[in-house]
């Protein structure tokens, strides 16, 4: 039999305007833990797609078992024996663990043996050490008990493969230690894992091989024994920092906001921290380390169970993001098509809706004060439309988000919250936008951006805070900013 | 100015379909029976539907924001009688007036409030408007046990409303003004945006809360004065006299051409729904088809426009670039 | 591994979701020591015949909502299949009857069936305008007059009975056991539930979702038909205003009875609860002399009170 169950050879992937991924061989080996280690957009998810079948590759080769194989769709990737464990689970809540094991596989049969299906499923957990009640509801069940059902289904695939997407995310150290037993186990019955993660203290502990993607590259593959942790650091984010971030040179002020121990229920934990008028403070952490939770409570979306929000020295109560507009607040959300635009209104009705008053005259809406309201952030933004009449669908991604900006900017908020507002950028574009920001805090306004592309944080920051678990975990502050430092705090 | 495409053009009647449809009955019935062209006519039909007009208007600023009220009807049954039974009492007009519209805010509000108890989108907006519906309804029926109240009105603001050319003045001045406010003022705009993309009005500012109850509120008042022009012009009070108006005013909308989805809409639309519902119902009843058969009609035309609404959606959507957001 | 039976939480849940039939339970049992004639044989007998008849297309709405859907045209179908009975007994005898409103139910189901799966049109716009087209063909096919049949078989049928029970509890006993029967040991069933859990994960683990939300549509036609048909055969009449609020009737008994309207979830034999407590409510209302118009006052506050009850429990399991 083959080495290696699966080697991926020469993927290329782009999408309009970006390459995803250049020339990714990605090789596993048979019965071994492969880690998959790289920043947020290094192209892990990608590549598993394409493992997946929801993603086709441009270019390039995957071979199973030492067959060429196509992978067309999920469907087809699992008949093949490739299972992916993502985050958010692919269970129905509603029905029960072993309904979900077998969730649309009654095909062959004409009427379902519930005992068949139930002790079927028994002995597939208990292949993987558990007893378990297969009759439970999966919505009741916990994180851990989840990943077990799907590690399960996989199973009951015949998977010869299983990706687990950053499994550990959501689990206590009890329940980690489960899962790795579980993939111990999986390893003595030569079923192999690639195992996606950040948490390297993990990949160490379970994982016999890592590659480190960066850029849509493969920057290295190695047996995890042979390498140390800095250096897979190093490697995960060490480049040229081929932008150069546009320099400024701004006095700071008074503190605007003032911020004393927030609590939010189990999202957000002793928050404290201060911003001074005319700075940038970067806020860097992991998915899920409560960025946005934080951004959420500052702005007023979400309220916090306890401690203290001071704006520009009076201490406020935020209930509602009205409350926050009020204290002159503006956020960018991190998800622009569901959150921050209406796409089938025009630029102009997008970017005044933060201010209305403004555009009325005589308690009217006035179309002549809107246009010139709209023309002057087109220009200001050198946002990209035929008219301050075109519907915010028909631009691009870069052009959409400075009318998010110009929105904000509209509502002369004076702090402004930016939850990931490059993403989906082209470079260019990117460019324009930090240019803006150094306009604002020229201009005596603050800014929070909440970023996962450490380049910019790096470049963009005056003081970078790093968060995990809904916690502020440092606070980085000079020639204290560098990658490593942001990694060392954001990782486990 | 667009340039007059073929794609421009092709949108605008597959916007219109429902519209030109009916147009073209109305034409052929005009064709058939000249005497339905009358200037006499046409107003005796506008005068007839001016009730029912008022009440699609209010329902429009629900269904822009992505809700239903089904209650409309419930409402202005309840409404009358209240009115009447006031007017009866001796209470003096511009006061019966009063307590008929309060009561008509009050149902709104009500609806409202628990719709926004649980964070109801147009699902749940439509379930609970319902069983409101029975329940008002239900309450308009006990004063008078489900007969006639005859109305003791004296000549004075109350008699007027129903009078002569009256019901149409209030009728096209109320749409005016409703989509005045809706394209002219911030109210309407945040209720266009509200409508459109709740999650995205709430991070941007809006109070949403207290907007969607303000919107049945105006429903409800709509309601409410549909039933005072409805009683005066009887002087008398039908304690089911709104059996059916929701699904009248229902009709008129989307005939219209507002989306059931919401985020976008004019009462201008409902307004030209609503006249040509009638038009065709005049033109129905002089080629011989009953009442009965016009609600067959209605139906069936419900189904096609929001038929119609969707497949256009779906065209638009096909046509614009898509843009791939992908996390790598 | 953690048992998760017993927390706050779920008491919480519990009993929001049960609210409702809890205090119908309670009612139930003020009445039975309050009121003589509740409780008697033939007032049992009388609430079981009755029910019965709704009860049939209570159980298609049911397997609707659990597969996240409802059908306000079911008081429609119900009428127009009285009308098509009546007059299809007075012309070709019962049993081609039967067959042709059968099929009339199943032609109008699918109809609407393929208007929400298939167009995709939300399927309370949907089936408002078929109840209203429906109802209207009721109307212009009997000139809105009542139409009689005086079919011998059809009276015997309809004056069967055993101890007092009619032929509708057996027939809804049967329907019971056969949406039982279907909603468990059939992969139909199962993917009515998949597919009102959760439609992207159903439809991306290769479940032919859009037959789902079809084949509900249909068997709501057939069973309003089942239940015009047995209403006939003891009024031995049809009539288009027949069927009332029939819809809503069916709604809030599937949703007492413990069904969510999410979707996913629930079963039929929850909803015999419903439809019994339901029924024994209005009973009981009748015998304690309320009249007409009040008691539709409580039909149309117990829908409200339960939608907003399974919202608010629904809610509550979002966290």
């Amino acid at each position: 039999m083959n080495e290696f169950v699966l080697e991926m050879k020469g993927i290329t992937k782009t999408f309009p305007g970006v390459v995803a991924l250049d020339q990714v061989s990605f090789s596993v080996k048979r019965g071994e833990v492969h880690a998959l280690v790289g920043e947020n957009g290094a192209g892990k998810s990608t590549l598993m797609k394409i493992l997946n079948g929801v993603y086709q590759a441009n270019h390039g080769e995957i071979w199973l078992d030492g067959q060429k194989v196509h992978l067309s769709n999920i469907k087809d990737a699992q008949s093949k024996g490739i299972s992916i464990i993502f985050q958010e689970f692919n269970l129905i809540n509603t029905l029960s663990v072993a309904e979900n094991i077998f969730l649309g596989r009654y095909n062959d049969e004409k009427l379902i043996n519930w005992k068949e299906v139930r002790t079927e499923a028994k002995r597939l957990l208990e292949s993987l050490g558990f007893s378990f009640d297969v009759n439970r509801i999966v919505g009741k069940l916990s994180t851990a008990e989840k990943q077990l059902v799907e590690i399960a289904k996989a199973l009951s695939f015949q998977a010869k493969l299983i990706v687990m997407d950053e499994p550990t995310s959501s689990l206590t150290k009890t329940e980690e230690e489960m899962l790795f037993g579980i993939i111990r186990k999986l390893k003595e019955n030569n079923i192999t894992t690639i195992y996606i993660s950040h948490k390297l203290e993990e990949v160490f502990r379970i994982c016999d091989t890592v590659t480190i993607l960066r850029d849509g590259k493969v920057i290295d593959v190695k047996p995890v024994k042979e390498i140390m942790r800095n250096e897979i650091i190093e490697k995960m984010v060490g480049r040229t920092i081929d932008m150069d971030y546009p320099k400024r040179n701004v006095q700071f002020g008074e503190i605007v906001l003032d911020i004393k121990q927030l609590n939010r229920g189990r999202l957000l934990h002793d928050i404290s921290f201060q911003l001074r008028k005319g700075e940038i403070l970067g806020i860097a952490g992991l998915v899920g380390s409560g960025r946005t939770e934080l951004a959420e409570t500052l702005f007023g979306a979400e309220k916090a169970d306890s401690g203290e929000i001071n704006v520009f020295g009076k201490r406020v109560v935020l209930r509602s993001t009205r409350d926050g507009q009020m204290n002159s607040i503006g956020m960018l959300t991190e998800d622009r098509k569901e959150t921050g635009l209406v796409l089938p209104f025009t630029v102009a009705r997008n970017i005044t809706i933060t201010n209305l008053k403004e555009v009325t005259s005589n308690l009217l809406l006035s179309g002549r004060k809107e246009k010139k309201v709209a023309e002057k952030y087109i220009e200001a933004l050198n946002i990209k439309t035929p008219s301050t009449n075109q519907p915010l669908m028909n631009l691009s991604g870069g052009n959409q988000q400075k009318v998010v900006l110009a929105k904000w900017l509209f509502s002369n908020a004076d702090l402004l919250i930016l939850d990931e507002p490059t993403r989906g950028i082209d470079v260019g574009a990117k460019y324009e936008f930090y240019c803006m920001m150094n306009d604002l805090v020229a201009q005596g306004k603050s800014i929070i951006m909440i970023s996962s592309e450490l380049p910019e944080v790096l470049g963009m920051s005056d003081r970078i805070l790093v968060m995990h678990n809904g916690m502020i975990k440092g606070e980085l502050m000079g020639l204290q900013m560098t990658a490593e430092n942001v990694m060392q705090l954001a990782i486990d | 100015m667009r340039k007059l495409t073929s794609k421009t053009i092709r949108n605008a009647i597959r916007d219109n379909a429902i519209f030109i449809v009916v147009l073209l009955l109305i034409i052929i019935t005009a064709f058939i029976e000249p005497s339905f062209i009358t200037w006499d006519n046409l107003l005796n039909i506008l005068r007839q539907n001016a009730t029912i007009g008022i009440v699609a208007c209010g329902m429009t600023y629900c269904i822009i924001a992505g809700l239903f009220d089904l209650s409309v009807g419930s409402i202005v049954s309840l409404s009358g009688v209240i009115v009447i039974l006031s007017i009866n009492a001796g209470v003096p007009d511009y006061l019966a007036v009063g307590y008929g519209l309060l009561a008509g805010i009050a149902v709104g509000v009500i609806n409202g409030t628990l719709v926004s108890l649980i964070n109801g989108r147009s699902g749940e907006a439509f379930i609970i408007t319902y069983g409101m519906q029975v329940v008002v309804a239900a309450i308009a029926l006990f004063p008078s046990n489900g007969l006639f109240i005859a109305g003791r009105v004296k000549p004075g603001i109350f008699m007027s409303m129903g009078q002569g050319m009256t019901p149409i003045i209030i009728f096209l001045s109320l749409a005016a003004i409703m989509q005045f406010i809706l394209v002219k003022t911030r109210y309407g705009r945040q209720l266009c945006y509200i409508g459109s993309n709740i999650s995205a009005a709430n991070m941007s500012g809006i109070r949403v809360k207290p907007n969607r109850i303000s919107y049945f509120a105006i429903s409800g008042l709509m309601s409410g004065i549909a039933a005072i022009v409805l009683c005066s012009r009887v002087t008398s009070s039908n304690p089911t006299a709104g059996l059916g108006y929701e699904m009248d005013a229902i009709a008129g909308i989307v005939v219209g051409g507002t989306s059931m989805s919401g985020g976008s809409g004019s009462v201008f639309r409902t307004v030209l729904g609503i006249i040509i519902i009638g038009i065709m119902s005049n033109a129905l009843n002089i080629l011989g088809i009953t009442a009965y058969h016009q609600q067959v009609v209605k139906g069936l035309l419900i189904i096609a426009a929001v038929s119609m609404d969707i497949w256009n959606k779906r065209i638009k959507v096909r046509e614009i670039a898509n843009e791939k957001a992908y996390i790598g | 591994m953690k048992k998760h039976t017993l927390d706050k939480d779920y008491i919480g849940t519990f009993l929001i979701r049960n609210a409702v039939s809890m205090m119908l339970l309670v009612f139930v049992v003020a009445m039975i020591f309050t009121k003589r004639s509740f409780f008697t044989a033939d007032n049992i007998v009388n609430i079981i015949n009755e029910c019965s008849v709704y009860g049939v297309t209570a159980c298609a709405m049911t397997v609707a909502i659990i597969c996240a859907e409802f059908d306000l045209s079911a008081s429609s179908v119900f009428a127009w299949s009285t009308v098509l009975f009546v007059i299809c007994c007075n012309a070709f005898g019962i049993v081609a009857a039967f067959f042709i409103t059968l099929a009339s139910g199943a032609v109008m189901g699918a109809f609407n069936g393929i208007l929400v799966a298939k167009v995709r049109i939300p399927a309370f716009v949907a089936t408002l305008g078929t109840m209203t087209a429906i109802k209207g063909l009721a109307y212009v096919v009997t000139d809105a007059q009542p139409i009689n049949t005086s079919n011998e078989t059809l009276y015997a049928i309809g004056q069967f009975n055993i101890l007092g029970i009619t032929i509708a509890p057996i027939v809804f006993a049967l329907v019971i056991l056969i949406f039982i029967w279907f909603l468990k040991y059939t992969r139909f069933g199962r993917n009515i539930y998949a597919t009102g859990g959760n439609y992207e994960v159903a439809r991306l683990s290769g479940i032919n979702v859009e037959f789902s939300k079809f084949i509900i549509f249909v068997l709501l036609g057939v069973c309003a038909a089942i239940s015009g048909m047995l209403y006939c055969s003891r009024i031995m009449a049809g009539w288009a205003p027949y069927g009332g609020d029939l819809s809503l009737y069916c709604v809030a008994a599937t949703v007492i009875g413990g069904t969510s309207l999410l979707g996913g979830s629930g079963g039929v034999h929850r909803t015999i609860i419903g439809v019994l407590l339901m029924a024994v409510l209005f009973n009981a209302l009748t015998l304690l002399g309320v009249d007409g118009s009040m008691q539709k006052f409580i039909r149309g506050l117990v829908l409200i009170t339960v939608i907003m009850f399974d919202a608010m429990a629904n809610l509550r399991k979002r966290v």
